[in-house]
């Protein structure tokens, strides 16, 4: 029998191989598919390619044929495709019909290379909104926009793009081989691969677009040009960055040579792999949704028999889940779930302050679980290291129920809390001992207090005193200067600190006021207008004043009728640092240098340097923005815990999450940490955290 | 009731009527899943998935065509965009899981060792010569079945039948 026989022959039988299906197969797909939300009766379909009406495209080749070059001609143009460069397809019926199914404003191209038009628009919803725009040209591969709220991408080696002076993140991955002899002319990484019979690039970004109304909401811009070997050639990469500039509006769209978003993705490396097993890519997930933007990525290293390893790293927010009959496994600093995932596939599961991970195998004989226990030590250790917590418990106190928003003195030694009572009062807290601070006799409010050695200032008012008392306490022997305040103020407590040993600082409306405590005499150091110019004064007032701590720069956000404006004062200048969205809350940093402010619906921030901002996300804003003392941390509360942001300059680089509820926490001077809770027995307890 | 009534009653909103035709098409759906995908644990999986989206664009089926090359392209549209996106992790994980044929072993033994290769061949080939093979050598189906299933005239379908021919001769050939 001749070999294209023989090969006919065992391929017929191995048609006629009994393939084995499970039992419970059609019961399990039948109850999936009833859990599953049926379609309409109307006939909603939940992934289609819109067509065009043909009765249009029919009458505009006619009228094409005529000559006639009206709006039907445009029609036409549309039809028959166009040789690309500049091109207009918002009027496209297509894309019309499907900006108005999904909730965010399409990301449309201005430009595409010549010889491509628009073939396809693809429209998913079945599970989040996916819109594709497929351009077909000729003799090359598809051209393919996709926008959607999340966005997957695999890629060995990767080079950043900036668009504009946005700190958006956009990837370039290219796993793209020469064709023919010699090497391509466009830039980008080549991925070598035994296998790699996929040629292209991936260029990504996100992109501001409306959703639910929401101006600060994003979405994933994929632009793809990927050929099988029948499909022809692909886009060259500068012309991808062409096409990404038609669509963004920005005419900068260029390579970086630092990776600087890619520092938000920064998974971490195990450094133990078996022997054998080399890296192969990374493998991530990004997704936008309640304008939170989560990841996850995935390390891969394989063997040449295909053997794979697999280090999957996503966002300590999100739990892991383990089966009940996982193996819970000592590691380095955390517990280590060891399960199956399917028959074939081992995995260890663990928690980290970084990263939640899970290490898994295809072939449990060459990778064994000591194998997967080194590996995920070889990670927990790095965490360790680098990204130390405040979790180390050095003391402990007891308050009075209710009572937050602790101060402390420089040495430490002491704090300052407020305690809900009729009204919010001041205590201060030293040698075991609880002192009422001076001003309950006015049944007042109390404003924030600022240290200077073992003295401290604040201010007092109240209803019947709206321009209240200033005091200057001596933690020393507890006496007390008490200053009559000229001031006015609607309502809240000033925020004075000292500016040096005989004078305090506070802001009215008038502008900066200075006392000496030695003349005893209020002065108005220097003038603000804050009706008109750059900042002004709504009836509400100054929303949130803040201190350097060094007491030489001060920053106020006013809501005004172009929004809200945050400016800061400094020897004299006035710099509008932001203007538009809202800000709730700012501070300053311990170096005196760096202002960071949150934004937005409590779920963005930024960081300004006197010159630059660099933005940040959050999930969900809840408080108590501080950078911790003597460290390049932004720490905040936030839905999920306490988030320790790493900084470099004004990049956050790295996010750690402590669990938990702390909403009542304070810094310590030292960078100690306190945390504030109910003890359980009508008793507040202050734990001190020292890092580890 | 016969196939196309069933598809007429699901797309007036009587879905449950789909069962049937998940029973009905079991076995050709799973080997044809199992084929496509070259292990019995995504095939299980494509399975299900390719019936989830099956009852989603039930309207789109026509109900005088084929409703098993229907389903044929969903499967093959669900491992093709899956295919794109995890190639890399599929080539590199996807270790050929044999399913053993249940007749008696005696009579495959001397073949055994040139299946696992095949299969393993098969697994590397581009979709548009796989499909056409599973469907050909595997489902039996005719080139001209082939066409309107895939959408492609019946000289393409040929063509890439020969090419992936080739290709396994050569590399049976190679791995001797």
């Amino acid at each position: 029998m001749n070999k294209d026989k023989q090969l006919e022959q065992l391929l017929r039988d191995m048609g006629k191989e009994n393939i084995k299906r499970p039992s419970d197969l059609v019961a399990k797909t039948i109850n999936r598919m009833h859990s599953t939300p049926s379609p309409s009766k109307g006939g909603r379909h939940y992934m289609k390619t819109i067509t065009k009406n043909m009765g249009i495209v029919v009458a505009a080749s006619i009228l094409l044929l005529v000559g006639l070059f009206t709006t039907w001609g445009t029609l036409s143009w549309l039809s028959n495709g166009t040789a690309g460069g500049s091109i207009d397809i918002s009027q496209d019926e297509r894309i019309i019909e499907v900006q108005q199914q999904v909730p965010f404003e399409l990301a449309l191209p201005t430009w595409v290379p010549q010889g491509y038009s628009l073939d396809e628009v693809k429209l998913d919803i079945s599970d989040e909104f996916q819109v594709s725009l497929v351009f077909a040209g000729s003799g090359t591969a598809p051209l393919v926009i996709t926008q959607s709220t999340q966005v997957e991408v695999f890629f060995r080696d990767i080079e950043f793009v900036q668009i504009g002076d946005w700190e958006d993140g956009y990837i370039i991955g290219s796993h793209h081989r020469g064709w023919g002899n010699g090497p391509r002319s466009d830039i980008g990484y080549y991925y070598e691969s035994p296998h790699s019979d996929v040629f292209g690039h991936t260029l990504f970004f996100t992109h501001r677009s409306a959703i639910y109304g929401d101006p600060y909401e994003r979405t994933f811009v994929s632009v793809v040009s990927e050929s099988l070997e029948s499909e022809g050639s692909t886009v060259p990469t500068r012309e991808m960055l062409d096409i990404v500039k038609g669509i963004t509006g920005v005419d900068k769209v260029e390579f970086v040579s630092e990776g600087e978003n890619f520092k938000r993705w920064s998974l971490i490396t195990p450094s133990y792999i078996p022997r054998g097993f080399k890296y192969s890519g990374m493998h991530l997930t990004a997704e936008f949704k309640g304008g939170v933007v989560t990841y996850s990525g995935e390390l891969g290293y394989v063997t040449p028999g295909y053997d794979l390893i697999k280090v999957r790293q996503w966002d300590p927010r999100r739990p892991i889940t383990v089966p009940e009959s996982a193996e819970a496994i000592q590691l380095m600093d955390t517990v280590g779930y060891y399960h199956w995932i399917d028959s074939h596939t081992p995995a260890l599961t663990f928690e980290t302050t970084a990263f939640n991970v899970e290490v898994s195998t295809n072939n449990a004989e060459l990778v064994n679980q000591g194998d997967l226990e080194a590996i995920a030590n070889s990670i927990t250790s790095q965490i360790s290291k680098v990204y130390e917590t405040p979790t180390e418990v050095i003391s402990k106190y007891h308050v009075l129920p209710t009572t937050s928003n602790l101060i402390f003195s420089p040495d430490a030694s002491m704090f300052v809390g407020y305690v809900e009572a009729n009204n919010r009062i001041a205590q201060l807290w030293k040698d075991d001992t609880l002192y009422d601070l001076p001003g309950m006799e006015t049944l007042s409010q109390y404003g924030p207090v600022s240290w200077r050695g073992e003295r401290l200032v604040y201010h007092v008012v109240s209803d019947d005193d709206k321009s209240g008392l200033f005091y200057v306490y001596n933690t020393q022997d507890h006496n007390f200067v008490k200053i009559q305040s000229t001031l006015e103020w609607l309502n809240h407590p000033l925020q004075p600190v000292f500016i040096n040993d005989e004078t305090i600082a506070a802001i009215d409306t008038d502008g900066l006021w200075t006392y000496n405590l030695q003349d005893e005499s209020w002065n108005l150091e220097t003038h603000l207008d804050f009706q008109g110019g750059s900042s002004s004064l709504t009836r509400n007032g100054i929303q949130k004043l803040s201190w350097s701590p060094d007491g030489s720069k001060v920053a106020w956000i006013a809501h005004t009728e172009s929004g809200a404006e945050l400016t800061v004062f400094n020897e004299g200048e006035i710099t509008l640092v932001h203007q538009g969205e809202e800000i709730l809350d700012l501070a300053w940093s311990w170096d005196n240098k760096r202002l960071a402010a949150i934004t937005g619906a409590n779920t963005q921030g930024f960081i300004w340097d006197g010159e630059k901002k660099s933005s940040f996300d959050i999930n969900y804003y809840l408080g108590n923005l501080a950078w911790v003392p003597g460290k390049e941390i932004l720490a905040f509360t936030e839905y999920s815990g306490l988030a320790l942001n790493h900084v470099q300059g004004i990049e956050v680089v790295h996010t750690n999450i402590l669990a938990g509820d702390y909403a009542n926490h304070a810094w310590l001077p030292n960078g100690n940490l306190a945390h504030v809770l109910d003890d359980g027995e009508e008793r507040y307890e202050v734990t001190i955290f020292h890092w580890q | 009731m016969d196939e196309q009534s069933i598809v007429l009653r699901c797309q007036q909103g009587e879905t449950k009527l789909l069962d049937q035709l998940v029973r009905l098409h079991a076995d050709s759906l799973h080997r044809f899943c199992y084929h496509l995908s070259g292990n019995a644990d995504s095939a299980a999986e494509l399975f299900q998935d390719t019936w989830v989206k099956a009852l989603k664009n039930i309207n789109q089926c026509k109900a005088n065509g084929t409703i098993l090359g229907w389903l044929f392209t969903i499967a093959a549209n669900i491992h093709k965009d899956r295919y794109r996106r995890h190639k890399r992790w599929q080539i590199l994980s996807r270790k050929p899981q044999l399913a053993l044929p249940t007749d008696s072993m005696d009579e495959r033994l001397v073949n055994l060792e040139q299946r696992v290769l095949i299969r393993q061949e098969i697994n590397k080939l581009d979709d548009s010569q796989r499909i056409p093979l599973i469907l050909f050598y595997f489902e039996d189906y005719s080139v001209d079945a082939i066409a309107k299933i895939l959408e492609v005239p019946e000289g393409t379908v040929k063509s890439r039948l020969y090419r992936a021919r080739k290709h396994l001769k050569n590399r049976l050939e190679v791995l001797k």
